[in-house]
This record gives C-alpha cells, sequence and structure tokens, in this order.
C-alpha cells in the first residue's frame, strides 16, 4: 500500500504541528551571550481558532475539525469547591516573565484570577486574591498605540497586566472582591 | 535594525551550510530563508517582536498551512529536518539565532544524522465490529448454539440468555482482536526504526466510518523500508474486517528527542 498525504486536512495538520515537533517553550528563556532569546508561541493565533470553534462560525470546515473540536470542548474550567465565578471575559495578559500579550478566557471568581486556553483546557497564569496588594489602570502601548490597562500589584513584587473591553468595570469587581484594597490613578508603565 | 526584524519565526532545523533564499513561501507570504552556522541551519523569517494574532479562521488556518508547506519544501531541498511547533517566534536578530545553532550544535546535529534519511508515517487500523462478531462466532460453537436456542425461546428466559451471549461475544471478540494486534504489531515493528502509539486521533476520514479504531501509531521509518512496511500494511489491510489508513510521510514531529535541552540552557 502506499501511503497518502492528505494535505489540506486541517484537522491533520493541527494535531502535528500545534501538539508536536520541536516547541520553544514558553516558560523557557534561554539566555545567550547575555542576550534574551525568548520562545514564545502564538497563542493568539491558536485562539482565533479557539474563538471560531467556541461561536460555532465552522460550518465551513470539514467534519473532522468538527470532531476535533467535540472532542477538546470544554465549555468551563475546573473551579475548586466552594469556588464562584464573578466575571468572565475573553481578553489578554501580560507576565513580566513572559512579556508578551496573550489572549484567553479571563475569569475572576470569588478565591483567584485565572486564564484558561479553552481548546487546550489549559490554565494559563493564576493569581490568588489574597496575593493582590494593588489595582491600577496603567498607560500601556500595544501595536504602536496607547491604551489603558489594568496593573495588578501582588505580593514579592510581581505584576500581572490584564486587558479586556470594560476595564474599569473589571476593576470595580476586584475591589468589590477585595475590600479595602489601595487604588493609584493616574501612574504610567 | 528596524521593529520588524527583532524576532524570528522558526520552520525548522536543516542541513544545509548554503545561506539561502525558499522564496515568499511563509507565514502571511514572507520570505523564508537559512540562518547558517557551520553545516546547520534554521530556516525561518523575520518578525515582529509581538506575536500579531491571525485576523480571521481563514487566516489561522492558512498560516497552518504555510508552515507545513515550508517544512515539505524545506525536506524536499534538505533531505530530513527537525520540524518546530507552530508558532516558535525567537526574539532576536539572525546573530542571536546563530548563535543559539552555535550553542546547541552537538545536540540538533545528532539529532538530523540521527533522522537523515528517514521519516515519519503514520498507521491507523481499523476494525468492523460487525464482520469480526461473526467470523468469532463461526468458531464458537457453544456461542453459535446459544444463539440458536435463543431464537425459540420465551422472553424471560431468552433476555438472560442474550446477556450472556453478548458478554461471551464480547470477549471472544477482544480476545481475537489482541491475537491479531500482536500479529500487526510484529509486522510493522519489523520494518519500523520507532513506534509510538497514538492515544487519540483528530482525523479519520469519511470512508471508515463506522469502524472502530483498532490502534493508531506513528513510525519513524528508513526511506528503504516505507515500501517494505506498505507491502505488510497491505497483508493486513486485505484481511476481512481489517482496515488500514497509511500516511506520509511527514517530518518527524513525534521522532525529535532534544533530551532535556530545557535543563541544559
Amino acid at each position: 500500500m502506499i501511503p497518502e498525504r492528505e494535505k489540506d486536512s486541517l484537522g491533520e495538520l493541527l494535531d502535528r504541528m500545534v501538539t508536536k515537533g520541536v516547541l520553544i517553550n514558553a516558560d523557557v528563556i534561554i539566555s545567550l551571550a547575555g542576550i534574551p532569546l525568548i520562545g514564545v508561541k502564538l497563542e493568539a493565533a491558536i485562539a482565533s481558532i479557539e474563538t471560531m470553534l467556541e461561536f460555532g462560525l465552522f460550518e465551513e470546515l470539514d467534519k473532522n475539525t468538527r470532531a476535533w473540536q467535540l472532542e477538546h470542548r470544554k465549555t468551563r474550567p475546573l473551579l475548586h469547591e466552594y469556588e464562584e465565578i464573578e466575571l468572565e471575559f475573553y481578553g489578554s495578559f501580560f507576565q513580566e516573565l513572559h512579556p508578551t500579550w496573550k489572549y484567553c478566557f479571563i475569569y475572576v471568581t470569588n478565591s483567584r484570577i485565572f486564564g484558561w486556553n479553552k481548546a487546550f483546557n489549559k490554565i494559563l497564569f493564576e493569581v490568588p486574591v489574597t496575593k493582590i496588594r494593588m489595582v491600577d489602570i496603567e498607560k500601556g502601548i500595544y501595536q504602536d498605540e496607547e491604551r489603558d490597562e489594568l496593573c495588578l500589584n501582588l505580593e514579592n513584587e510581581e505584576k500581572l497586566y490584564l486587558h479586556s473591553s470594560d476595564l474599569a468595570g473589571l476593576q470595580d469587581k476586584i475591589f468589590k472582591l477585595i475590600p479595602g484594597l489601595p487604588e493609584r490613578l493616574g501612574s504610567s508603565k | 535594525m528596524t521593529e520588524i526584524d527583532h524576532a524570528r519565526y522558526l520552520y525548522l532545523i536543516a542541513n544545509t551550510e548554503e545561506e539561502q533564499s525558499l522564496g515568499d513561501i511563509g507565514l502571511g507570504d514572507r520570505p523564508v530563508y537559512t540562518i547558517v552556522f557551520q553545516d546547520i541551519a534554521a530556516v525561518v523569517h523575520a518578525s515582529k517582536s509581538e506575536p500579531v494574532p491571525a485576523k480571521s479562521e481563514e487566516q489561522a488556518e492558512q498560516w497552518i498551512l504555510n508552515h507545513n508547506y515550508v517544512i515539505d519544501k524545506a525536506t524536499e531541498n534538505f533531505n530530513t529536518v527537525l520540524p518546530f511547533s507552530f508558532g516558535c517566534l525567537a526574539r532576536g536578530d539572525d546573530e542571536a539565532i546563530k548563535r543559539w545553532l552555535q550553542k546547541n550544535y552537538s545536540l540538533y546535529k545528532r539529532e538530523l544524522e540521527r533522522l537523515k534519511n528517514s521519516a515519519e508515517y503514520s498507521i491507523q487500523i481499523f476494525y468492523d465490529p460487525g464482520v469480526l462478531e461473526k467470523q468469532v462466532l463461526k468458531t464458537i460453537p457453544e456461542l453459535e448454539e446459544i444463539d440458536q436456542k435463543m431464537k425459540a425461546m420465551p422472553k424471560g428466559k431468552a433476555y438472560i440468555f442474550k446477556k450472556k451471549f453478548e458478554l461471551g461475544l464480547k470477549q471472544a471478540v477482544s480476545d481475537h482482536l489482541a491475537s491479531m494486534g500482536r500479529e500487526f504489531d510484529k509486522l510493522i515493528k519489523k520494518n519500523a526504526t520507532q513506534t509510538i502509539v497514538e492515544e487519540k486521533i483528530p482525523y479519520v476520514p469519511e470512508k471508515y466510518a463506522g469502524k472502530k479504531v483498532m490502534v493508531a501509531f506513528s513510525c519513524l521509518v528508513a526511506k528503504d523500508n516505507a515500501e517494505r512496511l506498505g507491502q505488510s500494511l497491505e497483508t493486513i489491510n486485505k484481511r476481512e474486517g481489517f482496515a488500514v489508513r497509511f500516511t506520509g510521510p511527514w517530518a518527524p514531529f513525534n521522532f525529535v528527542d532534544l533530551g532535556n535541552i530545557e535543563n541544559d540552557t
């Protein structure tokens, strides 16, 4: 029998290209004669496939991609006992350890804030609310344009930046969740 | 250097000493070229350091096809390559990539040499449960007897026999599959350098609908053995109740072994 190549099958290619092959892990910073060579995954590109699956806009795709989607579809991340979702939105986050904006579903619950990649059912970042020391809105630059970003100052001097279409609503929600949290306005990154 | 040049999107690592352009075949038709260190090269395109999300589903799809095309094209030009996963962006310019190749040279070279003249193939074996049940039934007179008796029984009594019958048949089919599995395994491993069992199959063509997956492998196969492997698979494919799907050659996505590169660096 002669092997076939179904080059146009997205399902088959996705499996190989996305989940296999040499991968520079996003968590690894390869230090290189003083110049950091940072491997970052184009999570954003994957997210766009994920979003299209999410909203059911896949009539155009073949059945196989749908099968892939069915297998991967998880409608909710796994929550802890007594954990309740206060807010969920599709947005992006930025950590100083992996300095690139990544898109995902972001959840604010009564115990933590976390990012969830739906297609791969993976928690991308996670911050217990007890670790948040201060929250403020800062100016940032993204794709050459200035915009507002929500900056969470965490214990150990760490920072987490979040972006969503409703930053004020997000900030409000976090303030309600953690009474007595100090606010600082007008600073910039 | 402009902002555009601050990162390199990585497609693969290949055996070549030649700095060359592969044409505008990258993601978004970007020019793809080699960055050489001694006799190995990274195949890349120059990119902004921030990953730009795909604007639409079509674009994301197109990018995945582009990534695959570059790997295919490079395999044609350079023999076996070490393929990167989709979406690996390295921060730095050509010099940074060169230093990175230099640092990991022995590791990449070792893998390139080990995988030279080999390719990855994917094998999926399907079975038709209905056909196998019939085959098995013929070989076990006890079961066939119950089957006949049941037809003449009152409903309640037949029900209990039916359960017993189904359980026995299920066990017999699974024993049959296990013995076939050992035979197929031998046939495949004879011609493969390395095999791994796949845990899931993301894509099954229409023609296998209604059949069940018996086993799925990815195999690393030397070029000289590919034809023999095909012949072995043909004998499996010809068996009644079984069907084989054989795809490839692929770049060795499953078989690049960089050990603990993350710990080394």
